[in-house]
């Protein structure tokens, strides 16, 4: 076999990335960059989740942080209030996380475009206040500390790699549900939805549901990020989940690439790594934020791997094992 | 009757785009639609499939009344349409294009695509239903290529495709020869002609080329500013005068007699 065959397999290079970062932890010593590789993971999971509503179907989302709150904090909540465990709390959050998706997927299906984007920017001040003035439940803006790490057959997850490796057992298996989703018919809907609307309302798609149904997905998937977020850091306040974290979570899907899954992952790496070297020019951070989507729309309209004809390789091994014969076949 | 519409009118405010229409269509049949420009052929077609809501009459398909369904719930009953401007999903690729249209044949539950070995078994018998269809149209061999790169004409064998996939009883063309030569309005209408012959599809079309009408419609119905002028088949239609005042102009003295 021959070995550039091999690396552009799609699993091969899944393969590798996987390696990589399940050995890496082994090689850091830095208790910091443990950190940043941490983060770099729950933005993953974020932007995993905006790349349903935003690169699949075109919803144009301002308020994934909100989502991302939500899970934070009814996981901070409930472990806080109940003394309820993580494993417990993490799916109650990401079923509220959806809940709440799904309420603002509701006005998604009236508004499109621009306007979608201010009806959820608003949406996502909204949340932001109602924590602010949550009184002594939520604290309001002095947030919430003493969120208990998580325990699992008496692993020590105050050790941050154990952490990493439970998020990197998340990012993947998230990672993995939406990469097949173009691949479905589910997902296909949501294509069709996002390429034409009205086409695809006469092809016999329920448009209405499967947006809402877009919106409940992102946002339970921004759930489970804010339950780890909320058990990772033991304190949250309404700052970490403002309208500047929905732009970064977006500016990760448009450069990385909507609509291809991997795009939104590779964004998602380069814009938490890149802040943490620029660490230095911190007051020109959105700045250089806005500098480089300009240069993007720019040269690579579609994102840094929105090009990629990433669906094609899939159809081909889907007919090869459907019939052997169906490239000869070209008659009429 | 396949299709039964009863006395629909639809207006825009003032303006009255379908006025008082019956048509009836039987099994089986390629029935066309004709008129000048803006008679209201094109509002024919989204009232029959849903896109607007008629003002006043009633539409029966197959027995139930349509006339205050949504466009998915039509098309679920079957009929299938394509589009008077070529309305392909830009970002999929022909083979997803034709998937996508079989949407509602799908038993299966959405939450059925998220479970591994299930999902695979529903995706491998869409695949196959939709290379069938694109090998009828004869798109087979370009299934890995953007719809929106092939060549026009491919392009609205494409959208013909895609209705095609659904197994519908009815399909609706609008302008399916728009913009082509004589070579490939020709393959198209012996398309049309074994769609509806092998595969039994009763078909309406709209069209502006007289040849195509005239040699592939077993019944025409003619519109003209909202309302149905004439109806007949094609040899009661070529020399009905109102006909030909409206849609083909009338003969001046002098004129050019085959213009």
């Amino acid at each position: 076999m021959d070995i550039k065959k091999i690396l552009k397999s799609h699993k091969a290079q899944f393969g590798i990335v996987l390696a990589v970062a399940f050995f890496l932890p082994m090689f850091v010593k830095d208790a910091s960059v443990t950190h940043i590789m941490i983060l770099v993971l729950l933005y993953v999971i974020l932007s995993m989740g905006l790349e349903i509503a935003l690169g699949i179907t075109d919803l144009f989302s301002l308020c994934h942080a909100a989502f991302y709150g939500m899970g934070a904090y009814v996981s901070a909540l409930l472990s806080i209030y109940l003394g309820w465990s993580f494993w417990v709390t993490l799916p109650i959050a990401t079923i509220c996380a959806g809940l709440f998706g799904f309420l603002i997927g509701l006005p998604a299906l009236r508004t499109n475009g621009d306007y979608l984007a201010i009806a959820t920017l608003g949406f996502g001040e909204i949340f932001r206040l109602i924590l602010v003035n949550g009184g002594d439940f939520t604290r309001g803006p002095r947030g919430l500390t003493g969120i208990a790490r998580p325990e699992l057959f008496g692993l020590d997850f105050t050790n941050k790699n154990v952490y990493y490796y439970i998020i990197l057992a998340a990012t993947v298996s998230i990672f993995l549900v939406v990469y097949n989703i173009p691949r479905t018919f589910f997902g296909r809907a949501l294509m069709a939805i996002r390429d034409d609307e009205a086409a695809a309302a006469f092809m016999g798609i329920q448009v209405s549901k499967y947006k809402v149904t877009a919106f409940t997905l992102s946002g339970m998937i921004a759930g489970i990020a804010g339950a780890f977020y909320a058990h990772y850091i033991c304190y949250i306040s309404p700052d970490t989940f403002v309208y500047n974290d929905s732009i970064t979570i977006l500016t990760m899907v448009l450069i990385g690439g909507g609509g291809t899954v991997i795009g939104p992952v590779v964004g998602a790496v380069i814009l938490t790594i890149l802040p943490e070297l620029l660490r230095s020019f911190v007051e020109y951070r959105m700045l250089i934020y806005g500098l480089v989507v300009v240069v993007m729309m720019q040269i690579r309209p579609m994102g840094i791997l929105g090009h990629l004809n990433i669906r094609v390789s899939y159809l081909e091994r889907r007919l090869k094992k459907n019939q052997p014969d169906s490239r000869k076949g070209k008659e009429v | 009757m396949l299709l039964e519409i009863n006395h629909v009118t639809k207006s825009f405010g003032g303006v009255v785009a379908t006025n008082d229409v019956s048509v009836s269509v039987p099994e089986g049949k390629i029935l066309s639609i004709i008129g000048p420009n803006g008679a209201g052929k094109t509002t024919l077609f989204n009232l029959i499939t849903g896109a607007y809501m008629r003002t006043s009459g009633t539409i029966t398909f197959n027995g139930v009344k349509i006339d205050t369904m949504k466009p998915y719930e039509i098309h679920a009953l079957g009929v299938a349409r394509t589009f008077q401007n070529i309305r392909l999903f830009k970002r999929m690729t022909v083979l997803e294009n034709v998937m996508t249209g079989m949407h509602s044949r799908i038993k299966a539950r959405d939450i059925e695509s998220f479970i591994p070995g299930r999902s695979q078994k529903i995706e491998a018998e869409i695949t196959e239903k939709s290379m069938e269809a694109l090998k009828i149209v004869g798109l087979d061999g370009k299934y890995a290529e953007y719809g929106a790169a092939l060549p026009y004409g491919q392009q609205r064998r494409l959208e013909i495709a895609r209705a095609l996939v659904s197994d519908p009883k009815l399909l609706l063309l609008d302008e399916p020869a728009a913009g082509m030569n004589i070579n490939e309005s020709a393959e198209l209408l012996e398309l049309i002609r074994w769609i509806n012959a092998e595969l039994k599809k009763t078909v309406i079309f709209i069209e502006h080329n007289m040849k195509v009408v005239m040699n592939v419609s077993d019944y025409i119905v003619v519109l003209d500013h909202g309302s149905k002028i004439a109806e007949g088949i094609p040899k009661e239609i070529r020399n009905n005068p109102v006909v030909i005042e409206a849609y083909l102009g009338t003969k001046k003295e002098g004129g050019n007699a085959d213009a």
